[in-house]
């Protein structure tokens, strides 16, 4: 029932491809972790532009309804985020999707652009208490917007609104993030896994512990770049019960004008009967400041 | 069961750690952010508050929350951006920026305290 092999690559989804790599890849600074949403944001008038790369491996789902056996999901994007204002920025993410299904006698390629994501962010609090430590919280709220091909990506307009709370003290810097979408679709899963069956919310709650490796302390001469390593727990529980946690630990290295990240995801809980289930996680990215 | 284990093991070691950093307890952590940190007397808070232009010259800003070298990139832009300023020099490891104040147009404390906030930082207190 399942061909072989489908090649669906859009202009839309080319154009995005091309722009990702004409301006190198996605976004980050200031101790910002890697996948937990931090509560930093770009001065007035300043633009962070953040390529990045993504990609998920999705195992066999429980559910017998669904004929998937796994399924690798690429996801280039592009991060524009501005500050508008004194407190407020404006970020807009445009993905591209690469998926490729296996199936019992069978693979599926496709790609398409991904679920847009348009955010406001609004920073609520700011104490810096010393010339480098710092506490700051925000709260953003936005929307995933429908993108290209519908057989990778949703169509429907999910909002979604979160709070993020970032403290930096020394070398140490830690985020705590709550992130809550409303899935407005039939079903969030099924560009994933066909068959798969989910319609509901889903609260991300994701933690972040950054470390300065390098240099130990800013001195004259070392304060132009920095490295970081960085802990994550990222967690998603969907209103359906489902609930998964992973472990990325990764790298992060700032300069003055960009920054460059990886990290990799495993699961470390999980508790999954209507989506399928991560297998790993992997996130590369960029991040120029103009 | 190992992967249990294994991930109970793991978020207890997160919990570990940011328990010790909330609580301070991180050596390296508080010896760097006791080093510096700048407050401003009511004189100097006064004078950060003046309309007047700063006279030319060099200048030393004394700012809290300089993170990060991309911080320090979005406080040299803000600050760059006022007229009557150059050689902007932002020094992470005592959160001094250096600039430098020339022409008829120059910017007042305020100004200057006003870019450190666009930024994202604090400008504390200016001195020359």
């Amino acid at each position: 029932m399942h061909p072989t092999t489908n090649h669906r690559v859009g202009p839309a989804a080319l154009a995005v491809l091309l722009a990702a790599f004409a301006l190198g890849a996605s976004d980050a600074r200031a101790q910002e972790a890697i996948n937990t949403e931090s509560a930093t944001q770009p001065g007035v008038g300043t633009l962070y532009v953040k390529p990045q790369f993504r990609l998920w491996r999705y195992g066999v789902s429980r559910d017998p309804a669904s004929p998937v056996q796994g399924v690798t999901r690429a996801e280039p994007s592009i991060t524009l985020q501005y500050g508008i204002a004194k407190d407020w920025s404006l970020s807009l993410k445009l993905p591209a999707v690469v998926q490729e299904q296996t199936f019992p006698s069978s693979r599926n390629l496709a790609a398409s652009i991904g679920q847009i994501e348009a955010m406001f962010k609004l920073r609520v609090y700011r104490s810096d208490t010393s010339a480098l430590d710092t506490v700051r919280a925000v709260v953003y709220a936005g929307a995933m917007l429908p993108g290209g091909d519908n057989t990778v990506a949703p169509q429907s307009v999910d909002p979604f609104i979160g709070a993020s709370v970032m403290l930096i003290r020394g070398r140490f810097g830690v985020t705590q993030s709550l992130r809550y979408t409303v899935t407005t679709g039939a079903d969030s899963w099924k560009w994933i896994a066909p068959g798969v069956r989910s319609a509901a919310d889903a609260l991300r709650y994701d933690t972040a512990l950054m470390y300065r490796v390098w240099p130990g302390a800013f001195t004259a001469e070392n304060s132009s770049s920095a490295w970081y390593a960085s802990l994550e727990l990222n967690g998603q529980y969907e209103t359906s019960g489902d609930n998964e946690i992973l472990l990325a630990p990764g790298v992060l290295y700032e300069a003055k004008r960009f920054a460059a990240e990886c990290s990799v995801g495993v699961p470390i809980a999980r508790r999954v009967r209507d989506r399928p289930a991560t297998q790993f996680q992997l996130s590369i990215g960029l991040r120029f400041v103009f | 069961m190992n992967s249990r284990i294994f991930s109970r093991l793991a978020i207890s070691a997160v919990l570990v750690v940011a328990g010790h950093f909330v609580g301070g307890c991180a050596s390296g952590a508080a010896e760097e952010s006791q080093q510096v940190t700048y407050t401003a007397t009511p004189e100097e808070a006064r004078r950060l508050a003046s309309t007047d232009p700063v006279d030319s010259g060099p200048l030393q800003l004394y700012m809290n929350g300089l993170s990060c070298p991309l911080c320090a990139t979005s406080v040299d832009q803000q600050i760059d951006n006022l007229p009557g300023t150059s050689d902007v020099r932002v020094d992470l490891k005592s959160g001094v920026v250096r600039v430098w104040i020339e022409g008829k147009e120059r910017p007042s404390p305020k100004e200057l305290a006003e870019a450190a906030d666009r930024a994202g930082v604090t400008l504390v207190k200016i001195t020359r």
